[in-house]
C-alpha cells in the first residue's frame, strides 16, 4: 500500500494542470496533421488553433486559480515540467499569440506546407511553456534550442528567395550561438561539480573564486542577446520579421520572444543575485540602454512595416531587460504587454498582404486602409499605441511597472532613457498610423479595391481580438485595481 | 457621488452611440453629440449644486465602494468644479462649430466626446496612476481630429503635437514615479514620507516641464501655432479652451504641492518664463497674417499671465490663474469659434484679404469685436479680473518686473485692436460683399460663451467663491498663505 501511494505521490507533478496545457496544444497539433494528410488544410489549421485556444484557457485558468501548490517544494501555481516553477500567465500569452497566429490562417504561408507550419507554431508554444517553466539550465538550453529551430523553420517559410536568405543567415548565426551556449552551459555546470537546477547552480557557483564562472555567465548574456534579439547581437531581428510570413512573423515576433524573455528572466533572477555576477547586471543595463536607442533610432528610418517593427522589437526588448536584474514579476508583465501587441501587429499586417495583394509591405503602401479595412486598421493601431505605451492600452502596463521598478531600484535615470525612448518610438508607430487614416489612397489602390471585393476576404477577426485584448487589459486595471495583474504574474 | 463618474460616463456613451448611430444617417451623429454634450453639462451643474447644497469643500467618489484595495478614485473640489464647467460649456459649443462635418461624423463626434471625457477625467482624477493616465488619453483622440479633419498641413502638424506634448509627459511620467515611490502612495495629496529637499529641486522640474508643454510657456510653445492651425474648429477650441488648462490644473494640484521647495526656489524662473510668453506671445500674434495664428499666439500670452499668476504661490494668486484660465477657455473658444465660421464661408484666414466684415457681415463682426476687447481685457468682461490680480501679485511677490507685464498687457490692447481694425472695420473688401453672416448654430454658441465672459467679467466673485477654499489650503502649505 505504501508503494502504491509513494507511486501516486511520485505522478502528482505529471498529472497536475500544467501537463494539461501543453497536451492539448500537442493534440491539436498532431490533430492538424492528420487532416492535412486528407488534404483539408483549413480543418488542420483549424484544429491546431483549436488546440492553442484550449492550451490558452487552461494556462490561465491554471494562472488564476491556484489548483496545485508546493509541487517539488516551490510554491507555484502551476507546474510546468517536471521541474517547474511556472508562470502560467505568461505560458497563456504564449499559447494566445499562437493562437492568433494560427487563427489569421497564414495565408502567405507556401499552401502546402500550411498546416505543418501551423504544427510547428504549436510546437514552438510547448517550447516555450517548457522555457518559461524551466528550472534546470538543461531543459532551458534544450527548449531554446527546439525554439530555434522552428523559428528558422518560420522564418523560411514564405518560400521566397528573400526568405530562404533570411532564414539561412538567422541560421548560421544561431548555430554560432548555440556553440557559445554549450561552452558557457558547460562551464558553469563543469564549476558547479555537475549540477544543473538553478537553486543548485546558483548556491554551488555563488561559492567559488568569481574567474572562470563570469565567463560562463557572460557567454549566456550573450545568448540571451541573441535569443530575443537584443543590441549588439540584433542583426537577424529586422531581416527574419520583414521576410519570414507575417502570420508566422506573428508567433515569431511575441510568443517565442515572450518567452525566452520569461525563461532568461527566472535564471538570471536567480545568478545576477551572486555577488560575482553584479557587474553582469550592470552589463544588461548598458545592453538594455543600447537596444532602446539603437532600435528606436534605426527604427525611425525604416520605410518597410514588417522591418519597423523588427527594429522597434529591438527597443522592445530593451525595455524588457531594464526589468531583467530588477523585478522579474514586472519583466514578465512587460513581456506579456509586448508580446500581444506585437502578435496583433503581425496578424493585422497579414491581414493586409492577403486582402491588399498590391501592398509593398511599405508604410506609405497602407494609405488609406483605414477607410477600406476598417478593422484591421484599427487593430493594427491600437496595437501600434498599445506599443508606443499609450495608456488605456496593455501596454502603458507593462512599461509603468518596468519603468517603476527601476525607479524604486534607485535607477530612474534608466527609466528616464526607457521614456525618452517611448516618444522617440511615436515617431515611427506614429506615421504608421498617420499612413493608414490621414493619407488618402492612390488611384490604383482604390480601383485594385473594387475589382477584389468579390474574392473571399481573409479573417480578420484575430486581429480584433488581439485588439480587444490589448484594450480590455488596458482599461481592466483602471477598474479592479492591480491585484489580477499581480495574480498573473508573481513568481 | 455618482455624478463624478458619470461626468466620465455620459460622454463615454455618447462617443459610443454617435458611432453607430452614423450607420443610420449622417445628421443623427451631431444630434446625439449634441444631447450627450447637453446631459453632460447637465450632470456637470448638478455636480456643482451638489458641492454648494453640501457645503463640503469636496466631492469624492471611490471605485468600489471605500474600501482600500480599490485604485480608482474621482475627486472633485474648488481647484476641478470650475474647469468642469467649462469642459462641459465648451464641450457644447465644440459640438456645435462641427455642426456642418460631413466627413465622417461619426467619427469626429465619437472622437469629439471621447476627447471630452478623457479631459474630465483630468480633472477629477483623485489618484496619480489615473491623472497620468487621463492625461495621455487625451492625446489619443486629439491626434486623430487634428490629423482626420484638420487643414492643409494636418499630417505634419499631428505627429508633430502628439510626440511634443508625449515627451513632456513622460517626463513627468519620470516624476511620478519618483514621488510615488519616496510618498508610497498613489493618492493626490497623501504625502506620507516628506521628499527631501535636495530631490524636490529637480523633481518639481521634472513633474512640472510636461504640464508646462501643455499650458504652453514660451520656449516650450512651439508645437501651438501648428496643432491650432491645423486643427478643425472643434478640435481649436477643445485644445485652447480646455487642454490647455490641464497644464496649470496640473502645476497647481500635482507639481507644487508635491515638490514645494523645489516650486520655491523654481518660481522666479516659473515667473520668467511666464512673463516672457507673455510679450512674446502679444509680439508674435501682432506679426502674424493669419487670423488663426493671431488667436492661436494671443493664446501663449493669456496662459502667460497664468503662469505668472501661479508662480506667486498666494492664494490670490491661484485664484487669478483660476479666473484666467476660465476666461481665457471662454475667450479662445469664442474666437476659434468665429475664425472657424469665418474660414468656412470664406475659405481663407488671411487677415489681409478682410475688410470691412463689420458692413458685410453685422453679427459676425460685433461678436468678433466683442471677443477681441474681451481678450485684450476690457474691465467688465472676464478677461480683466484674472490679469489684474495676476499683475498685482505678481508685483507683491516679484516687483518691478510687472512694468514688462504691463507692457505686454498693452500689447495685448494693440494686437486685438489692429486686428479688429483690419478685419471689421476699413473699406468693406469686394471679394466678400455678398457673404452670408453667421450660421445661427454658430451664433447661438457664441452667444453662449459671451454670457460667460460677461457674468464672469461682471461677478469674478462667482469663480473665487469655488475656488477660495482650496487654493487657501494650497497656499497654506506652500508655507504662510501670505
Amino acid at each position: 500500500m505504501t508503494a502504491l501511494a509513494q507511486l501516486l505521490e511520485s505522478l502528482r507533478p505529471m498529472l497536475s494542470i500544467g501537463w494539461l496545457a501543453a497536451a492539448l496544444a500537442g493534440a491539436g497539433a498532431l490533430a492538424g496533421l492528420v487532416a492535412d494528410m486528407f488534404d483539408s488544410r483549413k480543418t488542420g489549421i483549424a484544429l491546431v488553433a483549436l488546440g492553442m485556444a484550449a492550451a490558452t484557457v487552461v494556462s490561465l485558468a491554471a494562472a488564476l486559480l491556484p489548483l496545485e501548490t508546493q509541487i517539488s517544494g516551490i510554491s507555484s501555481t502551476f507546474a510546468v515540467v517536471l521541474t517547474g516553477a511556472g508562470f502560467a500567465g505568461l505560458a497563456s500569452v504564449v499559447y494566445f499569440t499562437a493562437f492568433l497566429s494560427c487563427a489569421s490562417g497564414l495565408g502567405t504561408v507556401r499552401e502546402n506546407i500550411r498546416v505543418p507550419v501551423a504544427a510547428l507554431i504549436a510546437v514552438g508554444a510547448v517550447a516555450g511553456q517548457v522555457l518559461l517553466g524551466a528550472d534546470d539550465v538543461l531543459v532551458l538550453f534544450v527548449a531554446l534550442e527546439l525554439m530555434a529551430l522552428i523559428a528558422y523553420a518560420l522564418v523560411a517559410a514564405a518560400g521566397t528567395n528573400r526568405s530562404d536568405e533570411a532564414a539561412i543567415r538567422y541560421f548560421v548565426q544561431g548555430s554560432v550561438v548555440t556553440g557559445l551556449a554549450v561552452l558557457g552551459l558547460a562551464v558553469l555546470i563543469g564549476l558547479g561539480g555537475g549540477v544543473s537546477g538553478y537553486g543548485e547552480l546558483t548556491a554551488a557557483i555563488g561559492l567559488l573564486a568569481p574567474g572562470a564562472a563570469l565567463l560562463g555567465v557572460v557567454l549566456l548574456v550573450s545568448v540571451l542577446a541573441f535569443k530575443v534579439g537584443a543590441f549588439p547581437f540584433h542583426s537577424w531581428v529586422p531581416d527574419a520579421y520583414e521576410n519570414a510570413p507575417a502570420g508566422a512573423a506573428a508567433f515569431l515576433s511575441s510568443g517565442a520572444k515572450a518567452a525566452a524573455i520569461g525563461g532568461f528572466t527566472v535564471l538570471f533572477a536567480r545568478l545576477l543575485t551572486v555577488d560575482p555576477f553584479l557587474p553582469v547586471a550592470a552589463a544588461v543595463r548598458i545592453m538594455a540602454v543600447a537596444s532602446i536607442l539603437f532600435g528606436n533610432l534605426a527604427a525611425l528610418r525604416q520605410t518597410s512595416v514588417g522591418r519597423m517593427l523588427g527594429y522597434s522589437g529591438i527597443a522592445q526588448v530593451g525595455y524588457a531587460l531594464i526589468g531583467l536584474a530588477i523585478s522579474p514579476r514586472d519583466t514578465l508583465l512587460f513581456a506579456s504587454t509586448y508580446a500581444v501587441a506585437a502578435a496583433t501587429a503581425f496578424v493585422a499586417l497579414e491581414y493586409f498582404r492577403l486582402a491588399e495583394p498590391g501592398w509593398d509591405g511599405s508604410v506609405a503602401g497602407l494609405a488609406g486602409y483605414g477607410k477600406t479595412h476598417r478593422i484591421a486598421a484599427l487593430s493594427l493601431t491600437i496595437s501600434l499605441l498599445s506599443l508606443t505605451g499609450m495608456p488605456l492600452m496593455a501596454g502603458f502596463w507593462g512599461k509603468f511597472f518596468v519603468f517603476y521598478a527601476a525607479g524604486s531600484s534607485g535607477l530612474l535615470w534608466l527609466s528616464v532613457v526607457g521614456l525618452i525612448g517611448s516618444v522617440i518610438s511615436f515617431g515611427y508607430y506614429g506615421r504608421v498610423i498617420r499612413s493608414l487614416y490621414f493619407d488618402a489612397a492612390s488611384a490604383a489602390i482604390v480601383d485594385q479595391d473594387e475589382q477584389g471585393s468579390s474574392a473571399s476576404l481573409p479573417n480578420v477577426w484575430p486581429s480584433a481580438l488581439g485588439a480587444s485584448v490589448i484594450v480590455l487589459t488596458g482599461i481592466a486595471p483602471l477598474l479592479w485595481g492591480l491585484q489580477l495583474v499581480y495574480a498573473l504574474f508573481s513568481l | 457621488m455618482l455624478t463624478l463618474p458619470a461626468l466620465i460616463l455620459v460622454p463615454l456613451a455618447g462617443s459610443l452611440i454617435a458611432v453607430f448611430s452614423a450607420r443610420r444617417s449622417a445628421t443623427a451623429p451631431r444630434v446625439v453629440a449634441l444631447i450627450a454634450a447637453v446631459a453632460e453639462a447637465g450632470v456637470a451643474v448638478a455636480a456643482l449644486v451638489s458641492m454648494l447644497a453640501t457645503s463640503g469643500e469636496r466631492l469624492m467618489w471611490v471605485s468600489g465602494g471605500n474600501n482600500a484595495v480599490a485604485t480608482s478614485r474621482l475627486v472633485a473640489d474648488g481647484l476641478s468644479i470650475p474647469l468642469v464647467l467649462l469642459t462641459a460649456l465648451l464641450g457644447i459649443v465644440a459640438v456645435a462649430a462641427s455642426w456642418r462635418i460631413t466627413d465622417r461624423p461619426g467619427t469626429h463626434h465619437a472622437l469629439l466626446l471621447g476627447l471630452e471625457a478623457a479631459v474630465m477625467t483630468v480633472f477629477l482624477a483623485g489618484d496619480l496612476i489615473l491623472f497620468y493616465v487621463a492625461w495621455e488619453a487625451v492625446l489619443i483622440p486629439m491626434f486623430f481630429l487634428i490629423g482626420g479633419w484638420g487643414h492643409e498641413n494636418r499630417r505634419h502638424a499631428a505627429l508633430k503635437f502628439f510626440i511634443y506634448t508625449f515627451a513632456g509627459s513622460v517626463l513627468m511620467l519620470a516624476g511620478i514615479i519618483a514621488v510615488v515611490m519616496t510618498v508610497r502612495s498613489i493618492t493626490i495629496g497623501e504625502i506620507g514620507n516628506a521628499i527631501p529637499a535636495s530631490t524636490q529641486m529637480w523633481l518639481f522640474w521634472l513633474l512640472a516641464i510636461g504640464m508646462l508643454v501643455k499650458i504652453p510657456v514660451f520656449p516650450l510653445h512651439t508645437w501651438l501655432p501648428d496643432a491650432h492651425v491645423e486643427a478643425p474648429t472643434a478640435g481649436s477650441i477643445m485644445l485652447a479652451g480646455v487642454l490647455l488648462k490641464m497644464g496649470g490644473y496640473g502645476l497647481m494640484r500635482i507639481a507644487i504641492p508635491y515638490a514645494p521647495q523645489g516650486f520655491q526656489s523654481a518660481a522666479p524662473v516659473m515667473a520668467g518664463l511666464g512673463i516672457a510668453s507673455i510679450v512674446y506671445g502679444a509680439l508674435m500674434a501682432l506679426a502674424q497674417t493669419d487670423l488663426k495664428r493671431l488667436v492661436a499666439y494671443s493664446s501663449v500670452a493669456h496662459m502667460g499671465f497664468v503662469v505668472l499668476a501661479i508662480s506667486t504661490g498666494t492664494a490670490l494668486g491661484y485664484a487669478a490663474a483660476m479666473l484666467g484660465m476660465v476666461s481665457h477657455g471662454l475667450v479662445a473658444g469664442l474666437m476659434f469659434l468665429l475664425v472657424g465660421s469665418l474660414y468656412e464661408r470664406t475659405h481663407t484666414r488671411e487677415i489681409a484679404r478682410f475688410g470691412g466684415l463689420g458692413v458685410t457681415t453685422p453679427r459676425w463682426g460685433g461678436i468678433f469685436v466683442f471677443a477681441a476687447l474681451a481678450s485684450l481685457g476690457l474691465p467688465g468682461l472676464s478677461g480683466f479680473p484674472g490679469e489684474l490680480l495676476a499683475v498685482l501679485e505678481g508685483f507683491g511677490a516679484f516687483g518691478w518686473w510687472m512694468i514688462i507685464v504691463a507692457f505686454g498687457a498693452l500689447l495685448g490692447a494693440v494686437y486685438n485692436l489692429t486686428a479688429v481694425r483690419r478685419v471689421v472695420h476699413g473699406e468693406p473688401s469686394t471679394e466678400w460683399t455678398h457673404l452670408s453672416d453667421i450660421a445661427p448654430v454658430d451664433l447661438a454658441a457664441a452667444s453662449l460663451l459671451a454670457i460667460g465672459i460677461v457674468v464672469i467679467g461682471v461677478t469674478p466673485g462667482v469663480v473665487m467663491r469655488l475656488t477660495d477654499p482650496v487654493v487657501t489650503v494650497l497656499a497654506r502649505a506652500l508655507g504662510g498663505g501670505s
